[in-house]
């Protein structure tokens, strides 16, 4: 992949890439500082890339990975400063039932969430799950299912609720 | 796609609202810093060691730089080498890299026994017993068009090179021997180095270099940069060790980066010119130049 082919990728698609791997991670500022880091790796690996079915799946690929470890890096209180060095992004408040969506992707399982996310979001096949994030069919129908379920759980309208009784 | 009558039945329109909240409020860098940091990206390497090096061990008593360093007064009892006989630029891919190049930056004239210029490095060259020594370093330097900021946080990569000299062919000949063994059980050395968290590939010897001004050999070593984030990604260290044909100096180098593959052909690989160039002037005569 050269300069000129890379840069219309990366014009085409980091906008994309950040809402859907917001979706995952259901924080912005994360979700665009891996994209951008994945962007990175990808020129760095073009050659790679080129050979690559979808440069798009593998940048996903690559920065959902990246927001794990820095999860990780997070939870064992390692995580490198940038951002607490970085001036804070300002983003307009989104919807109560954006807000709500969000918080309750939040609250099932990540490999739950990205599953949800890549079918219902980026309209990837059960199969295309699988091979995205290397699981078989049927840990991913599995994964599909138990994310619904939690979400509609989480995602009941509480006057609704109040009704049934 | 939801069919289902769990009462998600707008969650891929949800979904989208939230999606196009995330890409309507992103914002990415320039294309061009983008590719910029690819770029540095692959010519460096994990900041718990120092970049490349070149380690050489040259018989005589005294060693003289003068690029970008000190000159030593001890008189010689061979020509003293001079900056001039030090490779001035790492022989990097600098077709395939437009804007970028390496530049001779400082030169020391001793080794810091806690930043080895080499992860396979097990102890310094002082203390094999050479009598001087010198460490030069190589920056990695972005040429930018006017207008252009190079806006990439942390520091840029850095090449290092050591020459050392004995006080007879011994000597040297035996730390030839010794640093062509770091190079050799190298994997045990990155695991040690690394506390564990990295296992190096088995070590594979990959060129030779052999003419008039000496012999040698290169390596490429291995070893996972962030298996968890990107299972194919590595730091590869192609590495050179070489004697002088005066069997006196001894040239170790190692080139560390970050990457999937290794395309270089082995005789045109960074390393081997290298070596092979720094052989050829450490031959050369001072005077002559």
């Amino acid at each position: 992949m050269d300069a000129e082919r890379f840069d219309a990728f990366y014009a085409a698609s980091f906008a994309k890439l950040c809402g859907q791997v917001y979706a995952m991670c259901g924080d912005l500022a994360e979700a665009q500082d891996c994209v951008q880091e994945a962007f990175v790796r990808a020129w760095d690996h073009r050659r790679r890339l080129d050979d690559t079915r979808s440069p798009e799946a593998w940048v996903r690929a690559v920065a959902w990975r990246l927001a794990v470890s820095r999860w990780r890096r997070a939870r064992l209180a390692l995580r490198p400063p940038d951002r607490a060095l970085s001036a804070a992004r300002r983003v307009p408040e989104p919807d109560v039932a954006h807000t709500a969506l969000v918080a309750a992707l939040r609250q099932i399982t990540p490999d739950q969430r990205r599953a949800v996310v890549l079918h219902h979001l980026c309209d990837l096949s059960v199969g295309e799950v699988a091979e995205e994030t290397g699981v078989p069919v049927g840990t991913v129908k599995a994964r599909l299912s138990r994310g619904r379920q939690a979400l509609a759980a989480l995602l009941v309208d509480p006057r609704e609720e109040q009704s049934r009784v | 796609m939801s069919d289902h009558s769990d009462g998600l039945e707008t969650l891929d329109a949800d979904l989208r609202d939230v999606a196009g909240h995330g890409a309507r409020h992103s914002q990415g860098l320039p294309a061009a810093e983008v590719r910029r940091r690819g770029s540095r990206r692959r010519a460096t390497r994990l900041a718990a060691t120092s970049a490349a090096a070149l380690i050489l061990v040259v018989g005589g008593t005294a060693l003289a730089l003068g690029t970008g360093g000190e000159t030593t007064t001890a008189p010689p009892a061979t020509p003293p080498i001079t900056g001039a006989q030090l490779v001035d630029t790492f022989l990097y891919h600098g077709e395939e890299e437009p804007g970028i190049r390496w530049e001779a930056a400082r030169t020391t004239s001793s080794e810091d026994p806690e930043a080895p210029v080499s992860v396979c490095q097990r102890a310094t060259l002082t203390s094999l017993g050479a009598t001087d020594v010198r460490v030069r370093t190589y920056d990695w330097v972005l040429e930018l068009q006017p207008g252009e900021v190079d806006g990439a946080p942390g520091p840029d990569p850095a090449m290092r090179m050591v020459v050392a000299r004995f006080a007879d062919p011994a000597a040297a000949a035996k730390a030839y021997r010794t640093v062509g063994r770091w190079v050799d059980d190298c994997a045990a050395n990155v695991r040690r180095n690394r506390d564990g968290a990295y296992v190096a590939e088995p070590v594979t010897r990959f060129s030779e270099v052999a003419g008039p001004t000496g012999e040698g050999w290169t390596a490429i070593i291995g070893y996972p940069e962030q298996p968890e984030v990107d299972p194919d990604a590595a730091v590869i260290d192609p590495h050179a060790v070489g004697i002088t044909a005066d069997r006196t100096g001894v040239v170790l180098v190692s080139q560390p980066m970050l990457g999937q593959d290794y395309n270089a052909p082995p005789a045109e690989a960074p390393v081997t010119r290298m070596l092979a160039e720094e052989l050829r002037l450490l031959s050369t005569s001072p005077e002559a130049r």
